[in-house]
């Protein structure tokens, strides 16, 4: 890598590194994190720093000129925390150079979450360095980062398995139901229960379009308030008219804490008749089941259980483990991409540095020269002729000398240093 | 008419067709979600089904040759425009089998058009279109049984694979059925227009191939009278369909042999 002028880091810790318990406790809320950064980096003297903080990691990027005591600088931003850093300091990881720059493209692109994949990570990668920006600790180093990590994240979710295939129950029952019904929107839903679970079964439901949907528990002030959260996208059943919205859904997911079966064959038979054998799929997301497994051998009804999921979402997750090898590929890509813009960047200081100490030694020799008296009779007009000439000799030999160093300094990364201590770049005193 | 030309001509299709069924083959067994090997075994169907037709509109075809054209461009309407990729997998092969059995069995054959009357060619046109939708409709009924043998049987592995829907599948299969049916019907009723109007006297052969046809016809008006009345269950309507395929394949493969 050619990043001798500036150390990138990474510096946190992450749900692979510290438990639930730890890592809230070190959570930040955006107003908190713009509560601090300023200072933070005004401390530490960094050039740039950026703050992301979510369920699954608290993280600190940034760029730092000399050195830097990273548990201090994470200690810092979690001042107000009481915990002795004994406590956490073997939690904490800190990568620098291309490691950071690998790990913040690997997040950003979802593979470092805990479902690998997911994509509300990017978001929250924009948002930490939107906040950085508002804060004005965010520049150069960090927006190249950045634009790269997203155009990296976009790249591997294109031509990658990684977040093609859904991890949430949930989403798998529908899937489950597309592949009996086309327009699962035009299918009639039946949600049983009005717990956790039908509440996010019947979310999916409206998410995904779902225009006829009844939701049915044994107490019905429970269902109506889950159809109250819906705004009105339901209609409240009382579990006494289970068998007559039988006959009428297509799709019924069950969602109850009842330790019995609540939908029994002979119902499923019995509704199965009065729908004229019209295909049925029951997705029995409780656990104990409440629907009898029997009913999977009914002619037509298509019965899936938590055990029939978990195995959906579990053959979905390794292959998104499985793409994680084609998106190192990309991160590489990306990390390269980036090493090329900071050699660009630093071949572009180097050349203006040197152009910079042309001129200061040109323009005192030429002062001072002119300064002689043998030049007294000289006219303003003239000597300003003799300063341009002089900086075009300047552009002339900064000119041609970086067409050479660009060309060199692609090729050996020492070129660029060993250029700046032969005229005695300020950067190397 | 230059015989080995004609016979030549029918190679690249062959070889098209032989390459979508093994590619469609191993997007199946491999349980590959391979956009590009799908794609692949698309566009080398599609190319199969457009030489062909060349070969059948620049040649004077045998009733084979108008068969498998007729299959491949159901095939591509399914594909393309049904979202019924997954048909390729079984028509891509069968197309490939009716080609190489023409050319080792039909070589030195004359073709239609030297030997029947416009009459004659508007029936094996007929007749020729109801077997392809009957064919499709066997394509379907396939795949249906295969996606609920799946969904029942939860072989929740090859559940990613890009199937359309249980109920568009039966949808498709009835709407080939009921078309196939029609153009069968047609396909009799000239049939024995023809054999009023110029052929007074029955051949054996001609004897058979009636009453294979019949047949045929009854055992899906078997099928579709079941539906509407007895609302037989789809998965019974798929497999007459895969009876019904077996009754054409046989009368089609016994004349053929004649």
């Amino acid at each position: 890598m050619a990043w001798q002028d500036i150390e990138i880091f990474c510096v946190g810790i992450s749900h692979k590194t510290a438990s639930l318990s730890l890592r809230e406790q070190f959570h930040l809320a955006d107003v908190e994190i713009a509560a601090i950064i300023s200072d933070v980096r005004a401390r530490f003297a960094l050039p740039e720093l950026v703050i992301l903080s979510t369920c699954n990691r608290c993280e600190l990027y940034g760029v730092v000129a000399g050195e830097c005591d990273y548990p201090a600088l994470f200690a810092a931003v979690h001042s107000q925390l009481a915990l002795p850093r004994e406590t956490w300091k073997e939690n904490l990881y800190v990568l620098t150079q291309q490691r950071a720059v690998e790990h913040m493209l690997s997040v950003a692109a979802g593979i470092d979450s805990s479902i690998i994949g997911e994509t509300q990570i990017t978001g929250q990668f924009k948002r930490a360095f939107a906040l950085a920006s508002e804060a004005q600790t965010c520049g150069v180093v960090m927006t190249q980062i950045l634009q790269t990590a997203l155009a990296t994240a976009k790249k591997i979710r294109t031509h990658t398995e990684i977040g093609n295939r859904t991890v949430s129950i949930s989403y798998v029952a529908i899937l489950l139901a597309k592949k009996i019904f086309t327009d699962v929107a035009a299918a009639n839903v039946l949600i049983v229960g009005a717990g956790e679970m039908a509440c996010i079964a019947a979310r999916n439901a409206v998410k995904q379009g779902v225009r006829s949907l009844a939701i049915i528990n044994r107490t019905l002030a429970h269902a109506e308030a889950l159809c109250h959260q819906l705004h009105g996208d339901a209609v409240a059943v009382d579990l006494a008219e289970l068998p007559a919205r039988l006959a009428w859904a297509e799709v019924v997911i069950t969602a109850t804490t009842g330790r019995e079966y609540i939908i029994l064959p002979a119902q499923i038979e019995q509704a199965q008749r009065q729908r004229r054998g019209k295909a049925m799929a029951l997705i029995d997301i409780s656990l104990p089941r409440n629907i009898d497994p029997r009913c999977q051998q009914i002619e037509d009804v298509y019965l899936f259980d938590l055990d029939d999921l978990r195995q959906i979402t579990d053959q979905n997750l390794n292959a998104r483990q499985q793409a994680v090898a084609q998106a190192a590929v990309y991160i590489a890509q990306g990390v390269n991409a980036l090493d090329k813009n900071f050699v660009e960047r630093e071949i572009g200081m180097t050349v203006a540095g040197f152009k910079n100490f042309l001129l200061d030694v040109v323009r005192a020799q030429t002062d001072q020269t002119l300064a002689k008296s043998l030049y007294g009779t000289l006219s303003v007009q003239q000597r300003d002729g003799i300063n341009q000439l002089a900086d075009i000799i300047v552009n002339k030999i900064v000119g041609q000398v970086s067409v050479r160093l660009k060309d060199a300094a692609r090729h050996e990364e020492r070129v660029l240093a060993t250029f700046r201590d032969l005229y005695q770049h300020p950067s190397n005193n | 008419m230059n015989h080995t030309l004609f016979y030549s001509s029918c190679y690249p299709s062959v070889l098209l067709f032989a390459v979508a069924a093994v590619l469609e083959l191993a997007v199946f067994q491999t349980a590959l979600r391979s956009k590009l090997c799908q794609r692949l075994a698309l566009y080398a169907f599609i190319g199969g089904a457009v030489t062909l037709t060349a070969t059948v509109l620049l040649f004077v075809p045998h009733s084979a040759l108008l068969l498998t054209a007729a299959i491949a461009w159901v095939g591509v309407t399914a594909a393309l425009f049904l979202k019924v990729r997954a048909i390729i997998a079984f028509l891509a092969p069968l197309a490939t089998l009716i080609l190489l059995l023409h050319l080792l069995f039909s070589a030195g054959r004359m073709p239609l058009a030297e030997t029947n009357g416009a009459m004659l060619n508007l029936h094996i046109l007929l007749a020729v279109c109801g077997e392809a939708f009957a064919i499709g409709a066997c394509a379907l009924a396939v795949l249906y049984l295969w996606q609920r043998h799946i969904l029942k049987k939860k072989l929740l592995k090859w559940i990613g694979i890009e199937m359309p829907a249980l109920d568009r599948i039966g949808y498709l299969l009835l709407f080939c059925l009921w078309i196939g049916f029609i153009f069968l019907t047609v396909a009799l009723l000239t049939g024995a227009a023809y054999s009023q109007l110029y052929s007074q006297t029955l051949t054996e052969g001609l004897r058979l191939k009636i009453t294979w046809a019949l047949a045929v016809w009854g055992w899906y008006l078997a099928i579709l009278i079941g539906h509407k009345i007895r609302t037989n269950s789809p998965r019974r309507v798929a497999r007459m369909s895969l009876g019904g395929f077996l009754l054409l394949a046989l009368a089609f493969f016994g004349l053929l042999w004649q």
